[in-house]
């Protein structure tokens, strides 16, 4: 389930944002963070912001423990857009892709039923394992390629850009697109269509 | 539905993870590669090797490569 960051936070957010290896292919810079940016970074989560929101993704139990977060960034009220600007599931035992579905289409209802925008759109690394997947799976549709656009890990990676307008999501929707088998389903048929495309 | 074989094809969802490290006893969230990556695979291959539906809550109460065989077998 989803709520609002609390303080309670902190340390969890800390570690992950701590973590290497969970970083390694986001698509923004990565540093160490010191307790005082955690804090911080929290802190700026919390309440309501004109241009982002971010949520806890959190247990589904009377505890409702931080295990990872998702956010939408660049509310743009005039164009009625809005970004997909990312999760993470930092918890290894919610690691198995359906708390990381079910995050997505949390945040995709909050944007086009709540904000009612027009266009949610997002961008990956083109050599992340999931992300270029899990969007084809959602209906986002391949934009563009920005070639060698990020720099990290000591080289330069594509940047994928997607998107998916409202119209396309409530028709997904209401043709069972975001039921969680359709949508593994969909995952896994796009990972074998790029392991094809890569042998021929 | 034996279980060497299902160990076998647990493994094969792994690219990095030599498959010798998944035994029965191997806590399977603390491999490194352990991901939604694999997770998804994981249902996917409980679907379409052997036509049975788990879910990610049933995989996250697992703790060990066995308690996936036996919650599979279970179906």
């Amino acid at each position: 389930m989803f709520r609002d960051f609390e303080e309670r936070d902190i340390d969890f957010i800390y570690r992950c944002k701590n973590d290497e290896k969970l970083n390694s292919m986001i698509v923004g810079e990565w540093h160490p963070c010191t307790y005082e940016e955690a804090v911080n970074w929290v802190n700026g989560c919390i309440g309501e912001h004109e241009t982002y929101k971010f949520w806890a993704v959190c247990t589904n139990n009377e505890e409702q423990r931080i295990v990872g977060w998702v956010s939408l960034s660049n509310i743009d009220c005039q164009n009625q857009s809005v970004c997909h600007h990312g999760i993470v599931i930092g918890d290894n035992t919610y690691k198995d892709g359906t708390a990381m579905f079910e995050a997505m289409l949390f945040s995709m209802d909050y944007a086009f039923n709540t904000l009612q925008s027009h266009r949610l759109y997002g961008s990956c690394l083109s050599e992340h394992k999931t992300s270029p997947h899990m969007l084809n799976a959602l209906g986002f549709v391949l934009e563009g390629r920005r070639r060698d656009a990020v720099s990290k890990n000591s080289r330069y990676y594509d940047l994928l850009e997607y998107a998916i307008l409202e119209s396309e999501y409530q028709e997904r929707k209401s043709n069972g697109g975001y039921d969680l088998n359709t949508l593994i389903v969909n995952f896994i048929g796009s990972i074998k269509r790029q392991n094809n495309q890569k042998m021929f | 539905m034996e279980l060497r074989k299902f160990i076998k094809d647990f493994a094969d969802q792994f690219d990095d993870t030599d498959a010798s490290v998944i035994q029965a006893d191997t806590v399977f969230h603390d491999l490194d590669e352990w991901g939604s990556l694999v997770g998804m695979s994981l249902i996917a291959m409980a679907k379409t090797q052997y036509g049975k539906t788990i879910t990610g809550k049933e995989i996250r109460e697992c703790i060990t490569v066995k308690d996936l065989f036996d919650l599979v077998s279970s179906k």
